[in-house]
């Protein structure tokens, strides 16, 4: 057993002690280009620390939870190997599922059958090893002291998953990720995926983070999903945090669309203390979508923040952002959208709505929409509304024999229903809204803490 | 026996009285019409027998198969049999028609002590309404009211009240809105649910509605009261001498 958490008094400093001993053990140990990366992107997170509310972009999300703890990254060999895995995590039907415990793949508790001729699924681990050329030029990397997440997750990423489409390939059923926390006090992981889709590719990948039943982790989840999208690619991409209530979440997608590609995203927070799921766009083409979508539905002292950012580089691009909010108890729910049209983003049209529903006097929202429009002939709308349960739509219900009970749930479920319905018809939205009705049925207590 | 004896029923909305002493008797098998000028208290009385939070009852009451109607919750009302057909039905986006309408009947049935629907049985009944209705089957899958039109919104009220068979169905100012195709589709569907051990209180403005449901009795409000009861005949009569000429009638009286 290497030392434990408690020598330590904050994750920083946890993390700071153990980059030295840990990172001979990483992956990719001795590729050149990977260990500057690690290395810079370690000396950045030494310089700048944690995000800390003095950020702008932090203003509304406290990290104090990683002060008050020192959450640690687990190594290799602390990594639960035999997880009591809920095998209800992530979608039913699924063409391949990769599963990993505490930021390891899980060999056993994967499924990985052949699939067709140009897809390829792979872990980082295996890719660094096996092809570490493909590798190279992959991973995003932070700029500035907002971006101290992304920075550990670089210096630390253990294992992650590997999707790479060639140029035509097309999958039908999506792609699961699962990604579970195991009872480890006060650990940290730090998954790193990569997702990458050749021009016209078509996928669909839905992410997990969640905890075996009764764990109850008081972990520490940092992820980051590199996406890059060929040429009129088509990425269905899908992130559902369920984790347990002790639980601190950050998760980072960062997405290149090239021309003419299509990518369609979906965050849902239901679980965790704290979680914070951003979302990092850039258009690298001209005509190319981004459909950013996400509910949070949060009880107790829940913090579930959603943050995006969408750079318009490109003339003619779409960003559409939809993401509705149930708070009750003490949760804070905080949406921030900041979309930038730059000069020759001519015919950009971006339009972002926030709509928060507050079931109980003390919960609360923030939300902050910021455009930043340097362009002409673009179209540019936001929108943000926080309000109580509807009072003509509950009547309407109980008018028709609905308990206040029942009237209450479905509404919710439709308010978030209204989400997901807009973003798909399919096998994706029948899981979404599967895991909404779980979060309606779960029962309470469990967020007490 | 009657289904509704409504006695000295007073009745405020932020503390302005609306309701000032109105007195109603519906017979079992009947159909009554309540016709009367916009601000008569037409949708006040709707809502009352509803059980609508902001509507207070200050006086007077309202006895439905014998029972003590204002006693019951506003979902006991509906689980007892009474059916509100909202003037304006309420848009509920994400929710699709069949999941809220399995909901609603299996209440009632669950309240009356019987057996729920099987998704099956239900389906069969739902096609078989809507078909009568000439309304598409994709209505169970959209989501409630939400961009139907003015006259999809009012045959899904009637489409509900078909489903959930209710033993006293009031209907406010169903026909407004209405094209006159849609109002005989609308008021064929009433009809056909017109029955010896139901009673309907058909709210209107207009006469012509009471063309397609031709009512067993008519009653006149003006100013929170019943102020003329009479046959079908009487809103004919309403036709030729308007709401002004009998509110004339009723202060020389």
């Amino acid at each position: 057993m290497t030392a434990t958490t408690t020598d330590y008094a904050t994750t920083g400093d946890a993390h700071l002690q153990a980059f030295g001993r840990l990172a001979p053990g990483l992956p990719g140990r001795g590729i050149d280009w990977l260990d500057t990366l690690r290395r810079d992107a370690f000396q950045r997170f030494k310089d700048a620390g944690m995000p800390h509310r003095g950020l702008e972009a932090w203003k509304f999300t406290g990290l104090n939870v990683l002060a008050k703890h020192a959450f640690s990254p687990v190594p290799e060999a602390e990594a639960a190997a035999e997880a009591d895995a809920r095998s209800d995590f992530g979608p039913g039907e699924h063409a391949a599922k990769l599963v990993f415990v505490d930021g390891r793949f899980h060999v056993g508790l994967s499924r990985r059958p052949t699939l067709a001729k140009g897809i390829t699924i792979s872990t980082l681990a295996a890719a660094l090893t096996e092809t570490p050329g493909l590798m190279e030029g992959q991973f995003s990397a932070a700029n500035g002291a907002a971006g101290a997440l992304w920075d550990l997750n670089a210096a630390f990423m253990a294992d992650g998953a590997v999707v790479r489409l060639d140029p035509g390939a097309k999958l039908d059923k999506p792609i699961s990720l699962v990604f579970l926390s195991s009872g480890a006090k006060h650990g940290a992981h730090h998954v790193r995926n990569l997702v990458t889709l050749g021009a016209g590719a078509e996928a669909k990948v839905i992410e997990t983070y969640g905890e075996p039943s009764g764990a109850r982790a008081a972990a520490f989840s940092n992820a980051v999903t590199d996406v890059a999208l060929g040429e009129g690619a088509t990425l269905t991409h899908v992130r559902v945090q369920d984790l347990g209530p002790s639980a601190v979440h950050t998760a980072r997608a960062v997405v290149k669309i090239a021309k003419g590609a299509h990518y369609g995203s979906f965050a849902l927070a239901i679980g965790a203390a704290l979680s914070r799921q951003e979302t990092d766009a850039t258009f690298t083409g001209p005509d190319g979508v981004a459909r950013l979508f996400g509910a949070y539905l949060g009880r107790r002292r829940q913090h579930l923040d959603h943050t995006t950012r969408v750079d318009h580089a490109h003339p003619r691009c779409r960003t559409e952002e939809l993401f509705k909010g149930v708070l009750d108890g003490r949760a804070h729910g905080v949406f921030q959208g900041l979309v930038r049209v730059a000069p020759k983003a001519i015919g950009t049209d971006a339009r972002q709505k926030n709509q928060a529903l507050l079931l109980s006097d003390r919960a609360s929202a923030d939300t902050k929409p910021e455009l930043e429009i340097l362009a002409d002939d673009v179209k540019c709308t936001h929108g943000a509304t926080v309000s109580d349960l509807d009072a003509d739509g509950l009547f309407y219900l109980m008018a028709r024999g609905l308990s206040e009970a029942e009237a209450r749930r479905l509404l919710i479920a439709g308010f978030i229903g209204d989400v997901i319905d807009r973003f798909d018809h399919g096998a994706v939205a029948r899981h979404l809204t599967a895991c909404v009705a779980r979060w309606q049925d779960r029962d309470e207590g469990g967020f007490d803490d | 026996m009657n289904i509704l004896e409504i006695r000295n029923l007073h009745a405020s909305v932020d503390g302005i009285e609306i309701l000032k002493g109105l007195d109603l008797t519906l017979p079992v098998g009947e159909v009554h019409a309540i016709m009367g000028p916009n601000g008569s208290g037409k949708s006040t009385l709707a809502f009352v027998l509803a059980g609508r939070d902001g509507y207070d009852v200050t006086e007077g009451e309202v006895i439905y198969r014998g029972k003590d109607l204002l006693e019951l919750g506003i979902d006991e009302r509906a689980q007892a049999g009474v059916f509100l057909a909202l003037q304006y039905p309420v848009e509920i986006p994400g929710v699709a028609n069949s999941v809220f309408l399995k909901a609603a009947v299996n209440a009632q049935l669950r309240a009356r002590g019987e057996p729920e629907l099987d998704a099956m049985d239900f389906l069969k009944r739902a096609k078989g309404f809507l078909a009568e209705l000439e309304m598409d089957q994709e209505f169970l899958t959209r989501p409630i009211n939400v961009g139907f039109s003015g006259g999809e919104k009012k045959r899904n009220e009637i489409f509900q009240m078909a489903m959930i068979e209710p033993t006293l169905a009031v209907l406010d100012e169903t026909d407004s809105g209405l094209d006159i195709d849609a109002l005989r589709i609308v008021a064929d569907g009433v009809n056909r649910l017109r029955a010896a051990d139901r009673a309907m209180l058909v709210i209107t403005h207009y006469q012509r509605l009471l063309e397609h449901i031709v009512p067993d009795r008519v009653h006149v409000m003006a100013d929170g009261r019943i102020v003329r009861s009479g046959g079908k005949e009487l809103a004919l009569e309403l036709e030729e001498k308007g709401y002004a000429a009998l509110n004339g009638e009723k202060s020389a009286a």
